[in-house]
């Protein structure tokens, strides 16, 4: 992605979206992106949905800035939508990332929290990182006895073809692929990290992930 | 205890008094969270002061994912079936994105394979069709072991189109899935709290024509376990089936039933097949005692796998008749196992 710096206040700028390689979803007070190129996913709410909807290369920042609050009902400036701006570059999520030299973000947000007060604060734009709890998807595995299944990380198996990875591990469970670190006890070379190999130490002991 | 919690929780969505106290969410907020019932709970206490709590910040998480997953998914599900057409193949996709559909929003119910059913004769057709560029995402099925009662036509015949993402997909009829759905959950010991909110989910999605004789077909035996699951998604989510011609069938649960469910609700047990194998144990013999343990069925999978009705009688002789069959099941692959694991 090329970068654009922006010396003076940019007010002149057309940013651009990003449309390429994501998957969105819009939720009811924000809007999910998938990265399909980082696998980062993103959510963005009101205002930096709305900031990033408008962003079609042609419209200037402070055009931004009039749409986004015909359509929020909030008081946007345009340091406002420069901040929207900053985020969705450092997010990958604009053809163009765009850095304000003269005003940095922080500066912009102080600027910003002064004249519309705490109160507002919602309104700012913000797009944070969403990273997964561990939770598992309502998944079943196939029948251990049935070799029938491409079943998940951590379902039972025979063989390799029972794995959706095509990496049925120690324990006869569907591992995750190369995780293993060096000495591990394994089963095949596919749960080892990369460079190490599934091996006995010596013949007749259990198998290690080794150099 | 924390069953119950989760119970209780879960069916907010139709009994919607919902009085639990912020520590109790964080007591089971794991165990939601790892059984993928995160997203659901967040639907459940949004508009609650549970909202603010820590644990309430996870499941907010679980649902932006989900919500991202489906998304993703769906574009999958639409190259698979594009792909399997082009080469004159028409599978039949159940559970997963099927019933995740029927939720009042995207991303309440998780999926993580695409569930792909195929005639038994067509299996190695279908695999060898989708044999690259589709990663590890679908769970092929040879044959509907929950529905072979009825032939593959009979599905075929009752299956229907609904549009995923650009593309009609092929999915089982309402009759033939909500009985896949019960079954699927007593099959699984109803490990998972989410599966019996897909049948309270898909039972109030009935389509007015709905064909409860159909749906009633085949095995009697099964007809009655899928006729009590019902009746436990009566009971433990509130969803209100009185006006279903079943109403009166499933008035009177086996005074087992619920006890057990809400027993391994509260011990957050993910699936059965997460565990390791017993033929591994034949080489190390360490831990096989708790293996053993793992393995005593529960009264469900006990009286599922020994084909037992669900009446009030003890579950016991069930549970060890199950046993049995399991430990002869295995006694008799013991020679082909070991001869696995030496060429191995």
């Amino acid at each position: 992605m090329k970068k654009q710096i922006v010396e003076a206040g940019g007010e002149a700028l057309r940013p651009q979206a990003r449309i390429n390689n994501l998957v969105t979803r819009e939720l009811p007070d924000e809007e999910l992106v998938y990265d399909l190129k980082t696998h980062q996913a993103y959510c963005l709410n009101k205002t930096a949905a709305a900031v990033w909807k408008h962003c079609d290369g042609h419209k200037t920042i402070e055009e931004i800035a009039t749409l986004v609050q015909q359509e929020t009902n909030v008081m946007i400036s345009n340091a406002m939508v420069k901040v929207a701006l900053h985020q969705l570059g450092r997010a990958n999520l604009l053809e163009q990332r765009v850095d304000f030299l003269a005003e940095q973000p922080s500066q912009l947000r102080r600027e910003i929290l002064r004249r519309i007060g705490l109160g507002a604060a919602a309104a700012l734009p913000l797009i944070t990182s969403i990273i997964a709890p561990s939770s598992a998807q309502a998944m079943s595995c196939g029948d251990p006895n049935n070799n029938t299944n491409q079943n998940a990380v951590g379902c039972s198996c025979q063989s390799n073809n029972d794995c959706n990875n095509n990496c049925c591990g120690f324990g006869t469970i569907c591992a995750s692929l190369g995780v293993l670190s060096n000495g591990s006890l394994c089963r095949v070379n596919c749960e080892c990290a990369p460079g190490l190999t599934c091996k006995p130490p010596s013949p007749g002991l259990p198998q290690r992930c080794l150099p | 205890m924390k069953g119950k919690i989760i119970a209780q929780i879960l069916a907010a969505e139709w009994i919607p008094s919902l009085s639990i106290s912020a520590d109790e969410l964080a007591q089971v907020a794991p165990l939601l969270l790892n059984s993928g019932g995160g997203a659901w709970v967040w639907r459940q206490i949004r508009q609650t002061d549970l909202k603010e709590t820590p644990a309430a910040h996870e499941l907010h998480q679980a649902y932006r994912m989900h919500a991202l997953h489906v998304a993703i998914k769906e574009l999958e599900i639409a190259r698979v079936f594009t792909d399997l057409r082009s080469n004159g193949l028409e599978p039949l996709m159940g559970k997963g994105w099927v019933i995740a559909r029927q939720y009042p929003e995207p991303g309440l119910r998780p999926f993580g394979d695409i569930d792909l059913y195929v005639r038994r004769e067509q299996y190695n057709e279908f695999r060898a069709a989708l044999q690259t560029g589709h990663g590890g995402d679908i769970d092929w099925h040879n044959g509907a072991a929950e529905l072979d009662d009825r032939s593959f036509e009979q599905l075929y015949a009752h299956s229907q189109l609904i549009r995923a993402g650009k593309v009609d997909v092929r999915v089982f009829g309402p009759e033939d899935h909500l009985r896949l759905l019960c079954l699927h959950f007593l099959r699984e010991g109803a490990l998972r709290p989410l599966w019996l909110c897909d049948i309270a989910i898909a039972l109030d999605a009935l389509p007015p024509e709905f064909d409860w004789d159909y749906f009633l077909s085949g095995n009697q035996r099964r007809s009655e376990w899928a006729v009590c699951t019902i009746g436990l998604a009566r009971q433990l989510m509130g969803v209100n089936i009185a006006a279903l011609p079943i109403a009166i069938r499933v008035a009177k649960l086996p005074c087992w039933l619920v006890p057990v469910v809400l027993r391994e609700w509260g011990k957050g047990k993910v699936t059965h097949g997460r565990r390791v194998r017993m033929a591994t144990y034949l080489q190390h013999p360490a831990g096989v005692l708790t293996a053993l343990r793992e393995r005593w069925p529960n009264a469900i999978v006990a009286s599922v796998g020994t084909k037992a009705p669900f009446n009030n009688w003890p579950r016991l002789p069930f549970q060890l008749g199950e046993c049995v069959l399991r430990t002869t099941g295995f006694v008799r692959k013991i020679p082909s196992l070991l001869r696995t694991s030496n060429v191995s």
